[in-house]
């Protein structure tokens, strides 16, 4: 049974960013190329629209896959997961102060407020 | 100082430091002290996160030379600074609960490594600002000149004392130089220079029980034994010494000169780029440890030095796992060494996280993971220069 183009393209993005390296073309990308070729018009744009959103919404989408070096799409969660992570400690401990500025408890601000 | 008072003697009595801090203050003196103390903290988390971000920037453009390209530096640079947070992480939270002045001088440190090779002239003003809080940047002026950066060498000199006259439009002439005395008499009592009859404000001395640096673990050992403090001062120059021996057998094992450095301008280039980096998180992580008076607030500015393992650690790459084993002790030491033993009044931990203070015991793991960073930071050059293209992205 032959996968639906969109499928296949997923699958072949996902390989091609994962193993995107400097130099010549990838397998995966010669896999998206065949695809695209074979593809009827209508399922040719959901594969763009699939390969735009899989390079991370580069401005220049599918147009784009002279392979450039790339991040893997495993480093490109670990970067969204690092972001929220690392606004969620500051966002927790912000939060925390607030409450602890609202019940009196100012730490050592009040010498420089009082000095100033 | 609104008022025309002196901010030295407002009736908390624990103002120490340059005039600079009490001018920045000022703009929220005149409001309620629940919603100016809110308005700083909000500051304060923005200044610690921006200047994280961006140290972490900095040190990955300088680790590797790929990492300026968008993608690869958007992704990477989270993960480093949320690396180099969680390490440093109880730190973080006592300089927020605390509304400190630490985030503010970290910040600056950051715009100062940013702009080091960029805009001297900036790198300069931004330590100048360090040094107008808690004079902490000051090792940054030998430092400076021994590296040939000369315009931000000036550039921070100029700053620092155009600075301390900031509140003359408020004060005036002659309470600015009250000021400016109030602020060096202190510095010379917490140093042991001033004895504490002569000096003008109760500023603690350098064994004071609150210090948690190994100059002030030092001084107190002594004062135990009946010997004058000043021996601290023969102590620390031992210790310091030894460890300038071990970095300068680094520096010989890398290939990289210990002093004789090219002109600032050829120093943006590898390998120079990434050993400025690296000194900079060391000779701010070095003030701190060796400051007459760190309290553990202090210790937040050590994130230079976790900002450079994480750099070095999302940058490892294939076959560095012995390096990168060896970045994660020196980083689980450092978060242990600052977060245990816990500490809660009444208890037996109260008494050994009182004990881990007077001892030093932070600073010396922070000083093991400083020796391991530098360790593994200059034999990353070796290593990846003979390996990898500049070109080539990361591993992480």
């Amino acid at each position: 049974m032959t996968r639906p183009p969109r499928d296949a393209a997923r699958r072949a993005i996902t390989k091609a960013y994962s193993t995107a390296q400097p130099g010549p073309p990838c397998e995966g990308v010669a896999i998206i190329q065949h695809k695209l070729t074979a593809a009827a018009p209508h399922e040719r744009r959901a594969i763009h629209r699939e390969i735009s959103s899989a390079s991370d919404r580069r401005p220049n989408g599918a147009e784009d896959l002279d392979v450039q070096p790339h991040a893997p799409i495993r480093r490109i969660w670990m970067g969204r997961a690092a972001t929220m992570g690392f606004f969620g400690v500051f966002l927790v401990l912000y939060v925390i102060d607030v409450e602890r500025i609202r019940t009196d408890r100012l730490g050592d601000f009040h010498h420089f407020y009082y000095a100033a | 100082m609104l008022d025309g008072k002196d901010p030295y003697r407002s009736f908390t009595g624990e103002y120490r430091y340059p005039p600079l801090v009490a001018v920045f203050y000022a703009a929220v003196a005149r409001l309620p002290e629940t919603v100016a103390a809110i308005i700083m903290l909000t500051l304060n988390t923005l200044l610690a996160a921006a200047g994280i971000l961006l140290a972490a920037l900095t040190c990955l453009e300088r680790t590797v030379p790929s990492a300026r390209r968008v993608d690869a530096k958007f992704i990477s640079v989270f993960l480093v600074a949320l690396i180099a947070t969680l390490l440093n992480v109880d730190k973080l939270r006592g300089e927020l609960q605390m509304i400190q002045t630490n985030a503010l001088m970290f910040f600056m440190f950051a715009v100062a490594l940013y702009y080091l090779d960029r805009r001297p002239s900036i790198s300069g003003l931004a330590l100048a600002v360090v040094f107008n809080v808690k004079f902490l940047s000051a090792a940054f002026i030998p430092y400076l000149l021994i590296r040939k950066r000369y315009k931000a060498a000036f550039s921070m000199i100029v700053f620092s004392g155009a600075l301390m006259f900031l509140p003359l439009p408020i004060v005036g002439w002659h309470d600015n130089i009250g000021y400016i005395k109030s602020t060096f008499g202190g510095i010379a009592r917490i140093s042991g220079i001033l004895p504490a009859s002569k000096a003008r404000e109760a500023f603690e001395s350098i064994n004071t029980d609150f210090s948690c640096s190994l100059t002030s673990s030092f001084a107190r050992a002594f004062a135990a034994c009946g010997m004058n403090e000043r021996f601290t001062w023969l102590i620390v120059a031992v210790v310091l010494t030894a460890i300038a021996i071990h970095l300068a057998r680094q520096y010989r094992r890398a290939n990289i000169p210990l002093i004789a450095w090219p002109d600032a301008s050829r120093q943006s280039q590898t390998p120079y780029g990434w050993v400025s980096a690296l000194e900079w998180g060391l000779v701010i992580s070095f003030s701190v440890m060796f400051s007459p008076q760190t309290n553990t607030r202090h210790l937040f500015l050590t994130t230079a030095i976790t900002t450079v393992l994480a750099a070095l650690l999302v940058t490892r790459h294939k076959g560095e796992s012995n390096q990168a084993r060896m970045l994660l002790v020196g980083g689980l030491v450092l978060a242990l060494g600052y977060s245990m033993p816990p500490s809660f009044y009444g208890s037996v931990t109260h008494a050994w996280a009182v004990a881990w203070l007077q001892a030093g015991g932070a600073c010396w793991c922070l000083l093991v993971t400083c020796i391991i960073v530098a360790s593994v930071g200059l034999g990353a050059l070796n290593s990846r220069s003979d390996k990898a293209s500049p070109d080539e992205p990361p591993s992480a």
